[in-house]
């Protein structure tokens, strides 16, 4: 079956790469408002893109022509923090998946706890285990309105890791980090069940 | 612990971002060079980023102040193939992640069979749970030489998939990607958190 994607509703297209490009790392996007309100919202259009400079991109759509809350502003503040998504935390960000209004405290409303951040306005999330302070470095923007897409990257400033998921040598286990991964339409997954491939040596 | 990335090595860096953007999605990116030769390539630096228009991202980095394979053919040729990796073809992904020599085919090498794109000169990989031809639309360069990383970001002209798969109820166990080497599989998932 070949399917073009201009012959196809813009729905059934995201839902076809929601579902097959998976599965996908969650940005857990904390910002703050000039005006000093709290917003914390969930990106599965996300990886990082650099090692050095340690770069992130994560991607906002805005279907309705508006500009939602975390692009306006991460836009004023230049800053934001990426928070991982874990097991014990995916109902409280599934609570702030929700379209409310800008002066609502998603913090507040999903039962979570921002603690200041180390070099960004924007606060972390402490029931995080991993924080990344970012700083904006640029955006792209894609697509004709109102159907318009912001590609957000960010460079890391400063990493905070939960001293329980270190192994001995100080490295990361991302086994202990219980990650969740999103998949297509309201499904996520585990990642505590791993293997192991060492790559070929050439 | 914090880690203050101005003062991080490479490797430390390498490690953070690994182990904790997880767990990433994979493709293999097939792409022709000017000469007709393929090149297959895992990446996990992978993202969606629009469907209208329907882009994708994904982003090679070389630590050598040459351009990979994959990136010099998709600045060469202006197209590119990403192939979805079900949980069945991991080992022999991993035998396409080596590092070869551009003229070596690295479909001979992981067994893998090409096929015909519709729009693309670059191949199909054969047995994909789904396959899209993209055309190149920019690229965004970040770094500095010798270690460079390219945000290669690709239209959809067209999306392959098997003819029994019904994508929009069911999806088959695709392969994901933690730490350097290690990898998750989506068949272990639960509904709304």
């Amino acid at each position: 079956m070949i399917i073009n994607p201009a012959d196809r509703p813009d729905d059934d297209i995201y839902r076809l790469l929601s579902s097959l490009i998976v599965p996908r790392p969650i940005a857990f996007v904390s910002t703050v408002a000039p005006d000093g309100v709290l917003n914390v919202a969930p990106f599965s259009y996300f990886n990082a893109i650099s090692a050095t400079p340690p770069l992130l991109a994560f991607a906002i759509g805005h279907p309705d022509g508006g500009v939602k809350d975390t692009l306006a502003n991460l836009t004023a503040s230049g800053d934001y923090v990426i928070s991982i998504v874990t097991e014990p935390i995916a109902a409280a960000m599934n609570a702030t998946a929700a379209e409310v209004a800008a002066e609502i405290d998603e913090f507040n409303l999903a039962g979570l706890t921002p603690v200041p951040s180390t070099t960004v306005s924007a606060p972390r999330v402490a029931e995080s285990p991993v924080n990344l302070e970012c700083r904006l470095v640029e955006t792209h923007e894609y697509g004709v309105a109102p159907r318009l897409t912001t590609l957000v990257i960010g460079e890391i400033v400063i990493a905070h890791i939960d001293d329980r998921l270190l192994r001995k040598n100080g490295t990361i286990d991302p086994t202990l980090l219980e990650a969740v991964g999103r998949l297509g339409g309201s499904e996520y997954c585990h990642t505590t069940d791993v293997f192991r491939m060492e790559r070929p040596r050439v | 612990m914090i880690l203050d990335a101005e003062s991080a090595s490479l490797e430390e860096l390498y490690q953070l971002l690994a182990a904790v953007v997880v767990p990433r999605p994979i493709t293999l990116v097939s792409t022709i060079s000017r000469d007709g030769v393929r090149n297959l390539a895992p990446y996990s630096s992978f993202m969606p980023i629009a469907a209208r228009p329907p882009l994708l991202a994904f982003a090679p980095t070389s630590e050598t102040g040459m351009d990979k394979d994959t990136v010099a053919n998709v600045l060469a040729t202006g197209e590119f193939v990403i192939n979805i990796v079900g949980a069945s073809m991991a080992e022999a992904m991993n035998l396409a992640a080596g590092d070869y020599a551009p003229e070596v085919d690295e479909f001979a090498v992981s067994g893998f069979t090409p096929t015909p794109a519709r729009h693309v000169g670059a191949p199909l990989v054969a047995g994909s749970p789904a396959a899209f031809e993209c055309r190149l639309v920019e690229t965004h360069r970040y770094g500095a030489a010798p270690i460079v990383s390219t945000l290669i970001v690709g239209e959809i002209l067209a999306i392959h998939l098997p003819d029994t798969t019904d994508v929009m109820s069911s999806t088959p166990p695709l392969l994901g990607q933690l730490g350097l080497n290690r990898y998750c599989t989506t068949a272990r998932n639960f509904t709304r958190p």
